[in-house]
C-alpha cells in the first residue's frame, strides 16, 4: 500500500514537473516569437497604412485597413501621363522569377554533377578545385563588381536579365557545391558499390541512388540560390539601366528618395516580393527531412 | 556457375605495404569457400578485388576460364552481400531486389516471376512493398541475400554478412545460408573474421594472415593455408593457422625433444613429457626446440587409465554450464584446458592436478618467426570432429 501511495506521489511529481517546464518553454517560444515577428507586424501595418500617414513611429492601431499602397505599387502610375498605370511591377516580378528560376536551375544541375563528381571520383586538381571554390567565398560580390560590369559589357549583356542569371549562377555556384558535396559524403558508399555490382551505370548511379537520397541537401541549395538570386540588389542596381528590367529589390529602392522615404509603398513593396519565398519555402519544405538513407545501411 | 583462379595477385594502395602478398587460389565450380583471417588481413579487399570494385595490382583472376582483370563488376557476373546489408533505402523491398534485372533490362514478368521465387524461398513475401527501415536487421539481411539470389549469378561473394546481427539470428542465418547453397549449388566465396563461422560453413577454408605487434603489416595479406574445416583443425600448417582455427586458442608451450628409454618425448618445463607418436617422433631429433600445441579441448584430467603426464596449477575455472574452461600455469606459462564442469567443481585456486596429454593430439611447430609444422600426432578423425562441432556448439 505504502508503495502504490509512493508511485502515485511521484508520478504526480512528474506531471507537475512536466507543465512547469511546458509552461517555461511556451513562455520563451511566445517572447521570442514576439521578438522575431514584430518588425513584420511593423511592416504589415505599415503597408495597411495610408502612404501618406505611415512612418517609423507607426504601433499596432489599424482602425481603419487601408489597401492604396498594395494598389499604388501593383499600378505603378505615370504621374507624367494622367496618371496611368504602368504595371512595372509585373515586368519587374517577371524579371525577378526569370532571373531566380534559371539561375536556381542551373546552380542545382551545375552543382549536382560537380559536387557527386568531388565526392566520389578521384582526378587530378581534385583538391585544388574544392579549395578554389572556396578561396571565391573569401571575397563579397561588390569587390568583383568592376570586372563583371566590363566583362558583361563586352559580351552585350548589361542591362539584360540574362547578365544577372550568369552572375548569379556563378556566384552561387561555389556554395552550392560544397553544400552538396557535404551530403554526398554523407551518403554510404556501399549502396553505389552495390548498384555497380547489380549493373547499373554511374550516370544511372546518379539520378536513382544518389539524386533521391540527397532531395533534401537539394532542397536546400535550391532555396539557397533562389533567394540569393531573388534578394541581391547592388550588382542588380549597378547593371540594370532601365526600369523595366529592374528586378523586385531594386524596384522597392525607388521608394526610398534622397529627400523622402514613402513607407506605405515600401512596405507593401516588401510583403509582395516577400511572397513568392514564402510560397517557394513551404513547396520545399517537405523535401527537408532526415533520415532518408535510413534502413540503408547498418549504422 | 563457375569456378575462380587467382593467380599471384597482388593488391596494393599507393606506395603503401601491399594489402594482398601474392594470392594463389583455385575454387571449384560450386564450392563453399570462406576467407577467413584476424581484422586488417585483407579478406575483404580479395573480396573486393573478385567483385571488381578493386582493380588489381598485378596477378590475373579468371572467373571460369575468362580472365576478368580488367572486366567491369556488371560483366562478371557475380553478385555480392554487403556487411552493411546496403539495400537501396528509399526503394521498396521488390524494386530493391528487382533493380539489377530492371538494369539487365529484363521484362518485367520475367522479373516479377524471380522476385517472388526468391521472395518465398527466403520468407520475404510480406514485406515485399515495404521500405528497408521497416524490417528487423536480419530481415534486411535476407533482402540482401534475396537481391544477389534474384541475379542468378555464377558466383555469390558474401563480405561478413552476419557479423551486424546478434548471437540467435547469426546461427538462424548461417543455417539459412548453407540451405541456400545446397539449394542453389552456386559458387560462394564467403568472408568472415568468425572461424566459426567459417568452420561451420565452408567446403573448404583459407585463412589468410593479419598484422601482428611486432611487425605490422609485413606478414599480412598473405594465404597461410587452404582446406577442408578438419584438415585445418588437425594439420594446420603453421602456429598462426593453428592459434586461429578453434576456439577455444591452441596452446602453445616452449618444449625440448629428449629420448628416454629409446622414445622420443618432448618435455615442457621440467618433468612435463609426453611420448610422441610415430608420426611426430620421426619428424624429430633429440635436442631439438620445438613449440608445442596442445588443444584446449584435448586435455584430460589423469586417472587410473590415464597416468598424469603434464602437472599444472589451477588459476582460474569459467564454468559455460556443462563444460568449464580452466585455466591451468604450467610454470609460467598460462595454459588451458576445456573440461567437464562437473569434474572440475571442486578444484581450488593454485591446487595442483595432474593432466593426461596423449601422444596423438600433440603438435609440433618450429620455433622460430614462422612456426612452421613440424609434424602432427596422429589424430582420430572422428574425434577431432567432435571437437570442432563441440567448438561450434559452445559458441552458440
Amino acid at each position: 500500500m505504502a508503495k502504490q501511495e509512493w508511485v502515485e506521489d511521484s508520478v504526480g511529481l512528474n506531471k507537475r514537473d512536466r507543465w512547469i517546464k511546458q509552461i517555461a518553454y511556451n513562455l520563451i517560444l511566445i517572447i521570442v516569437c514576439i521578438a522575431v515577428l514584430y518588425p513584420v507586424i511593423w511592416v504589415v501595418q505599415m503597408a495597411l497604412t495610408p502612404n501618406e500617414m505611415a512612418g517609423l513611429g507607426g504601433g499596432f492601431s489599424t482602425d481603419k485597413l487601408d489597401f492604396s499602397n498594395f494598389e499604388y505599387v501593383l499600378c505603378n502610375p505615370d504621374a507624367n501621363n494622367n496618371n496611368e498605370c504602368r504595371f512595372l511591377f509585373f515586368y519587374q516580378l517577371k524579371n525577378s522569377i526569370i532571373v531566380s528560376a534559371i539561375t536556381t536551375l542551373i546552380g542545382v544541375l551545375l552543382a549536382c554533377t560537380a559536387a557527386y563528381g568531388f565526392a566520389r571520383l578521384n582526378f587530378a586538381g581534385r583538391q585544388m578545385g574544392l579549395q578554389a571554390f572556396l578561396v571565391t567565398q573569401m571575397f563579397p560580390g561588390v569587390v568583383m563588381m568592376i570586372p563583371l560590369y566590363i566583362i558583361l559589357g563586352k559580351i552585350g549583356l548589361t542591362d539584360n536579365v540574362y547578365g544577372l542569371v550568369l552572375v548569379y549562377s556563378v556566384s552561387a555556384l561555389p556554395f552550392c557545391v560544397w553544400n552538396l558535396k557535404g551530403y554526398f559524403d554523407t551518403i554510404p558508399k556501399e549502396l553505389e558499390e552495390a548498384a555497380i555490382v547489380d549493373g547499373a551505370s554511374r550516370a544511372r548511379i546518379f539520378v536513382t541512388i544518389v539524386l533521391p537520397l540527397a532531395r533534401p541537401a537539394i532542397a536546400i541549395t535550391a532555396l539557397f540560390s533562389f533567394m540569393t538570386a531573388w534578394n541581391e540588389f547592388i550588382l542588380a542596381a549597378t547593371f540594370m539601366n532601365n526600369e523595366i528590367n529592374y528586378t523586385l529589390p531594386v524596384a522597392l529602392k525607388q521608394y526610398i528618395g534622397d529627400q523622402s522615404v514613402q513607407y506605405g509603398y515600401f512596405a507593401a513593396g516588401a510583403i509582395l516580393v516577400s511572397i513568392p519565398i514564402m510560397a517557394l519555402f513551404f513547396a520545399l519544405q517537405k523535401h527537408l527531412v532526415g533520415g532518408l538513407t535510413a534502413g540503408s545501411v547498418k549504422g | 556457375m563457375a569456378g575462380l583462379t587467382l593467380k599471384s595477385i597482388v593488391k596494393r594502395y599507393g606506395n603503401a605495404e601491399p594489402t594482398l602478398k601474392g594470392i594463389d587460389l583455385d575454387i571449384r565450380d560450386g564450392e563453399f569457400l570462406v576467407l577467413v583471417g584476424p581484422s586488417g588481413c585483407g579478406k575483404s579487399t580479395l573480396l573486393r578485388t573478385i567483385a571488381g570494385l578493386e582493380s588489381i595490382t598485378s596477378g590475373e583472376l579468371y572467373i571460369g576460364d575468362k580472365l576478368v582483370n580488367d572486366v567491369h563488376p556488371k560483366d562478371r557476373d557475380i553478385a555480392m552481400v554487403f556487411q552493411s546489408y546496403a539495400l537501396y533505402p528509399h526503394m521498396t523491398i521488390r524494386r530493391n531486389m528487382a533493380f539489377g534485372l530492371e538494369v539487365r533490362k529484363m521484362p518485367k514478368d520475367e522479373i516479377d516471376a524471380l522476385v517472388a521465387e526468391a521472395s518465398s524461398m527466403l520468407g520475404l513475401d510480406d514485406f515485399l512493398d515495404k521500405l528497408p527501415k521497416q524490417l528487423s536487421g536480419g530481415q534486411r539481411q535476407r533482402v540482401a541475400m534475396g537481391r544477389a539470389i534474384v541475379r542468378r549469378p555464377q558466383v555469390f561473394l558474401f563480405d561478413e554478412p552476419l557479423s551486424n546481427l546478434d548471437a540467435a539470428l547469426r546461427t538462424q542465418m548461417r543455417v539459412e545460408i548453407r540451405r541456400l547453397h545446397r539449394k542453389l549449388q552456386t559458387t560462394i566465396i564467403y568472408v568472415t573474421h568468425d572461424q566459426v563461422e567459417a568452420m561451420t560453413l565452408a567446403d573448404r577454408i583459407a585463412v589468410l594472415s593479419g598484422r601482428d605487434k611486432e611487425n605490422g603489416t609485413k606478414n599480412a595479406g598473405y594465404l597461410q593455408q587452404v582446406g577442408t574445416p578438419l584438415e585445418l583443425f588437425q594439420r594446420p600448417v603453421n602456429k598462426f593457422v593453428a592459434g586461429f582455427i578453434g576456439s577455444p586458442s591452441m596452446n602453445f608451450l616452449d618444449a625440448e625433444i629428449r629420448e628416454v628409454n629409446g622414445k622420443k618425448v618432448v618435455r615442457v618445463d621440467g618433468d612435463n613429457t609426453i611420448e610422441l607418436d610415430e608420426n611426430c617422433a620421426s619428424a624429430v631429433t633429440s635436442g631439438q626446440n620445438v613449440c608445442l600445441g596442445i588443444r584446449p579441448q584435448n586435455v584430460q584430467l589423469a586417472d587410473s587409465a590415464h597416468p598424469a603426464n603434464f602437472t599444472v596449477n589451477v588459476d582460474v575455472i569459467e564454468t559455460l554450464g556443462w563444460e568449464s574452461h580452466v585455466h591451468f600455469r604450467l610454470g609460467e606459462a598460462p595454459f588451458l584446458a576445456v573440461l567437464e564442469a562437473q569434474k572440475v567443481a571442486h578444484f581450488v585456486e593454485d591446487q595442483k592436478v595432474g593432466l593426461y596429454i596423449s601422444p596423438s593430439v600433440v603438435h609440433l611447430f618450429n620455433n622460430d618467426e614462422h612456426g612452421t609444422a613440424i609434424a602432427h600426432g596422429k589424430q582420430d578423425e572422428k574425434e577431432a570432429k567432435a571437437i570442432i562441432d563441440s567448438a561450434k556448439n559452445s559458441e552458440e
